[in-house]
């Protein structure tokens, strides 16, 4: 970022300003993007996830991510992830194209991850958020996907 | 698969569905989504058996095709974080609502990804793929309560990629001959 602001004369903080109303805009723009797949989309997904790896009726992977921050100030205890550093995780879930069709919102690290000394976190609290959470989660997609089950029921490959 | 029939009911709460003709029937497939050891049961989120398994045995087989259809995630990942270099590492932020503002940047960056994707730019070089070595292994299950039908769902489909793998095998053995 400083070699940004130097190349164009700018401050630093110019810079972030910029930055930020680029994401905005972009996110504006093209929240369109990532959304969940139609009917044909899923068989897609299904069929090619059936041919390449094995697993029929599959149709996306899910996983989480930490991105590694280095938190400004206040509350950054609660960022602090199993992994020792201080993240902000995202649930991904993706299709065979390797685009994300659906992601969650934005966790602090600590949050949705368990952390590595259990000695340390109230028994089962973290446990029972992330179950209602992931539940909560689940049930906004089976609502979505109520929609999709209207256009066509059944797929046929083999 | 309590009384052991073949294929064993999967009644959940799913509501699109496949229908796979494995040898001579058709076998009814419920949607799911594949995701790692870290999610709870779930009818539409399907877990890999815990523990390590003996090998050669079904959930042996069932957990290694698991893991191949997982690696689509882990591979976005890794061709985001390839692409926007700046979430390799530590990524310092400051001042007035800097969560809010990361937060836009990483979505941004991921909407951007799915439009280059769209235009067929795909991050070249290595991907940089996570490790699950470092991942906590969940030995047993944490919850204390099971949402069965998960449980359920696991087991139909690992009947169904077993079987369907012995098919594949004797196939092979055939054309040998």
């Amino acid at each position: 970022m400083r070699h940004t602001a130097t190349m164009f004369a700018r401050g630093e903080t110019t810079c972030f300003k910029i930055e930020d109303q680029f994401a905005e805009s972009v996110i504006d723009v093209f929240y369109n993007e990532i959304k969940l797949p139609d009917a044909e989309q899923c068989e897609a997904t299904a069929q090619h996830f059936y041919r390449e790896r094995g697993m029929p009726g599959c149709i996306g992977a899910m996983d989480g991510k930490h991105f590694h921050i280095t938190a400004g100030g206040g509350d950054d205890v609660s960022f602090k992830c199993y992994k020792g550093y201080r993240s902000l995780t995202v649930l991904g879930l993706c299709d065979h194209n390797y685009k994300f069709t659906w992601i969650s919102d934005f966790w602090p690290g600590k949050l949705l991850f368990l952390s590595r000394d259990e000695s340390c976190q109230p028994a089962g609290y973290y446990n029972l958020t992330r179950f209602f959470l992931l539940n909560l989660t689940f049930t906004g997609l089976s609502q979505r996907w109520a929609a999709v089950e209207q256009l066509s029921p059944q797929s046929t490959h083999g | 698969m309590d009384d052991g029939s073949f294929p064993p009911t999967a009644d959940d709460g799913t509501k699109l569905s496949f229908s796979l003709f494995a040898g001579d029937q058709t076998v009814h497939i419920p949607a799911y989504i594949n995701a790692d050891a870290a999610f709870s049961y779930s009818a539409h989120c399907i877990k890999p058996y815990p523990n390590n398994m003996p090998r050669d045995s079904p959930k042996y087989l069932f957990n290694k095709i698991h893991s191949k259809a997982r690696q689509f995630i882990e591979q976005t990942w890794g061709m985001l974080t390839n692409r926007f270099r700046r979430w390799r590492s530590a990524c310092e932020v400051n001042g007035p609502n800097w969560q809010k503002r990361i937060s836009n940047m990483i979505h941004a960056c991921m909407i951007l990804h799915n439009v280059c994707i769209d235009n067929s730019d795909f991050a070249s070089g290595r991907f940089d793929v996570d490790d699950d070595e470092d991942e906590r292994v969940f030995d047993k299950d944490q919850w204390g309560f099971h949402v069965t039908n998960g449980v359920h769902v696991r087991d139909y489909l690992s009947a169904i990629i077993n079987s369907e793998w012995k098919m594949r095998v004797a196939d092979d053995v055939a054309v040998r001959k």
